[in-house]
């Protein structure tokens, strides 16, 4: 009879990354939660994660936010490009709901951070290469000019409007089409 | 990219405020413009600055819905004036708008796909909010670049027909509320689609629908209409069913999970009463099984003659009419489980699945409620195992508040001292409150 898998190559299974931020803080973390960056994940395959992985664009402070949510989401299926929950039967079992609703709502207190650790975030999500993370951070930029004029987004964002009023007829011109 | 030098000069003055969002990588804008009707991101934030001016030309992004806001026409402007070099690697769309009856409904959507696919596009997602086929192009069947297809609609016209299919990079399938036109659309599928893993089919009309391929992890059929499923997916981690025709399932050795809902009449199609259903699953880690009542009777019989075990089930769903009417069966079921963790019985399971979008209802906890005549529940208690990590249990009756205090109170009382779950719930949900 074939026998169960033992707690040995449970252990083995998960093999620890150390992450190095830019101001030197190490984390240890397991494959499985590094490797949801696909960044990592190219250096783990390349067998270049002795000693650490330095990731000099990353602050401790946002290297702590970035690890607490690969934690999270390891366990769930990666996200891939362009998977869509709206249409989404992923969640028909019981436990699969439930476990989908914790992260929703994960994703939500996340997602609490002002907009300097936003822009951070979505940064670290790039660089790293976390689809997952980089999807929740855009959105949320996206929804939050949702219904806002142009002068009202570049108050928020302090856009600095660098366009001549020459040059704001053409693209009105040139867009036209859009506001029809 | 470096950055300006700081101002000179008076050292109080306070530089400007950091525009972070400007100062994001074009690939991350994009991404952001994605969450946005296209036509927005080339109207309104065209205007912001310069920066922003050619944006939305260079995306390889382009989410248009026709909400009543913006024109069909501007649909096409958006994709004639975009880059004409760039490629378009997703497209979706949503029309949400009533429409008149038209042929020519979706002539213009039919062109923006089209028009992407000859743009090397991988996903396409089109959500259709009302009564009208979308008519997919053949095109779309045949893509050397295609990675994903949604197509999710609410009319019964969508008639899939292509005269080939040719899709060796699509992984995902997902089709909602469309009619295969014959047994051949399977066949070019299995042929035509060597790289898929998940297949997703609801709401549709299948015929008679064999299913074989070695790359399929996922599949699911979900309302959907058929006179026959032959599953052939020797690969197949996780498989979801609604029975109401005849099921085939070859040997899934791998399958982890599996939720299967049998409809009223369902049982009636199934070879041997079910049980060969039921066997199918045996390998299973998570089951979840509603409308199961007779089905596992019969297994129960036949399981001590043919040995059949589940090992491996970790997590079983019941959802049942009256799971307390079900101990029997039930209690032998579970002997056939040895390392069953978690148990959930439903009673509302059945009635809901398939609008079960919140949770809400886990929340009328308050008010439990009992019945008199409880011989059915007392008896449950003593058909599950003992020491499960997690029991939860949903009642539906039709009773009122009085009697729940003290009926409830004895099961909680009885499901302690004899289950000993480490972690249980029971909701006592009435019919009256449910259905309100």
């Amino acid at each position: 009879m074939a026998s169960a898998g033992s707690g040995d190559e449970k252990a083995a299974a998960a093999a620890m990354i150390t992450l190095i931020s830019s101001d030197n803080e190490k984390f240890e973390v397991t494959e499985a939660t590094a490797t949801l960056s696909q960044t990592i994940r190219h250096m783990i395959e390349d067998g270049c994660t002795d000693g650490g992985v330095p990731l000099p664009n990353v602050t401790s402070k946002i290297l702590a936010r970035v690890i607490e949510y690969c934690k999270k989401h390891a366990t769930a299926a990666a996200g891939e490009e362009g998977s869509s929950s709206s249409f989404s039967d992923a969640a028909f079992l019981e436990v699969d709901r439930a476990f989908l609703e914790e992260l929703e709502e994960f994703d939500d207190a996340f997602l609490e951070v002002d907009r300097a650790t936003l822009f951070d975030l979505i940064l670290a999500a790039n660089y790293l290469d976390i689809k997952g993370l980089l999807n929740l951070t855009c959105q949320k930029v996206a929804d939050s000019v949702k219904g806002k004029t142009p002068e009202q987004i570049r108050e928020m964002y302090n856009i600095v409007n660098d366009l001549t009023p020459e040059e704001e007829a053409e693209i009105r011109r040139e867009t036209q089409w859009a506001f029809e | 990219m470096s950055s300006a030098a700081p101002p000179l000069g008076d050292a109080t003055a306070r530089p400007p405020p950091r525009d972070r969002l400007s100062a994001l990588p074009d690939g991350v804008l994009h991404r952001v413009l994605r969450f946005l009707d296209a036509r927005r991101a080339a109207g309104d934030l065209s205007l912001l600055s310069r920066r922003w001016r050619r944006l939305w030309a260079t995306s390889p992004y382009a989410s248009l819905s026709d909400d009543g806001h913006y024109s069909t026409s501007s649909g096409d402007a958006l994709l004639l004036l975009r880059g004409v070099a760039r490629s378009l690697l997703w497209l979706r769309l949503d029309a949400a708008a009533a429409m008149e009856e038209d042929p020519a409904a979706f002539a213009h959507q039919r062109l923006w796909v089209r028009h992407a696919l000859g743009r090397g596009l991988r996903v396409l997602q089109i959500f259709l909010r009302f009564d009208a086929a979308f008519q997919l192009p053949d095109g779309v069947f045949n893509s050397p670049t295609l990675e994903e297809i949604t197509l999710s609609g609410i009319s019964d016209d969508e008639v899939i027909a292509p005269e080939t299919i040719s899709l060796p990079r699509l992984k995902k399938l997902h089709l909602g509320s469309v009619r295969l036109a014959d047994a051949s659309v399977a066949e070019k599928l299995n042929a035509g689609c060597p790289a898929l893993e998940h297949l997703s089919l609801s709401l549709s009309t299948l015929g008679s629908f064999k299913i074989s391929s070695q790359t399929l992890k996922t599949l699911s059929f979900l309302d959907c209409r058929y006179e026959g499923i032959h599953v052939s997916v020797p690969s197949i981690c996780s498989l979801r069913l609604t029975v109401s025709g005849n099921v085939q399932l070859d040997g899934m050795p791998s399958l982890v999970s599996a939720w299967v809902y049998v409809y009223p009449d369902g049982v009636k199609h199934l070879a041997r009463g079910g049980y060969d259903l039921v066997a199918a699953l045996a390998n299973v880690e998570q089951l979840e099984l509603l409308g199961f009542d007779t089905i596992i009777q019969d297994t129960v019989e036949r399981s001590a003659d043919e040995g059949l075990r589940f090992n491996k089930l970790r997590s079983l769903v019941i959802g049942e009419v009256q799971v307390n009417d079900f101990y029997r069966p039930l209690a032998y079921f579970l002997r056939f489980a040895p390392n069953l963790a978690s148990l959930i019985l439903d009673e509302a399971a059945l009635e809901k699945w398939h609008f079960c979008e919140t949770q809400e209802y886990w929340n009328v906890t308050d008010h439990a409620f009992g019945e008199k005549n409880h011989s059915g529940e007392l008896k449950l208690v003593s058909a599950l195992p003992r020491g499960l990590e997690r029991l939860r249990i949903r009642f539906l009756k039709d009773k009122d508040d009085d009697e729940i205090e003290i009926e409830s109170h004895k099961m909680l009382g009885l499901l302690k001292e004899k289950a000993k779950p480490k972690v249980m719930v029971v909701v006592w949900l009435q019919v009256s409150k449910w259905h309100y």
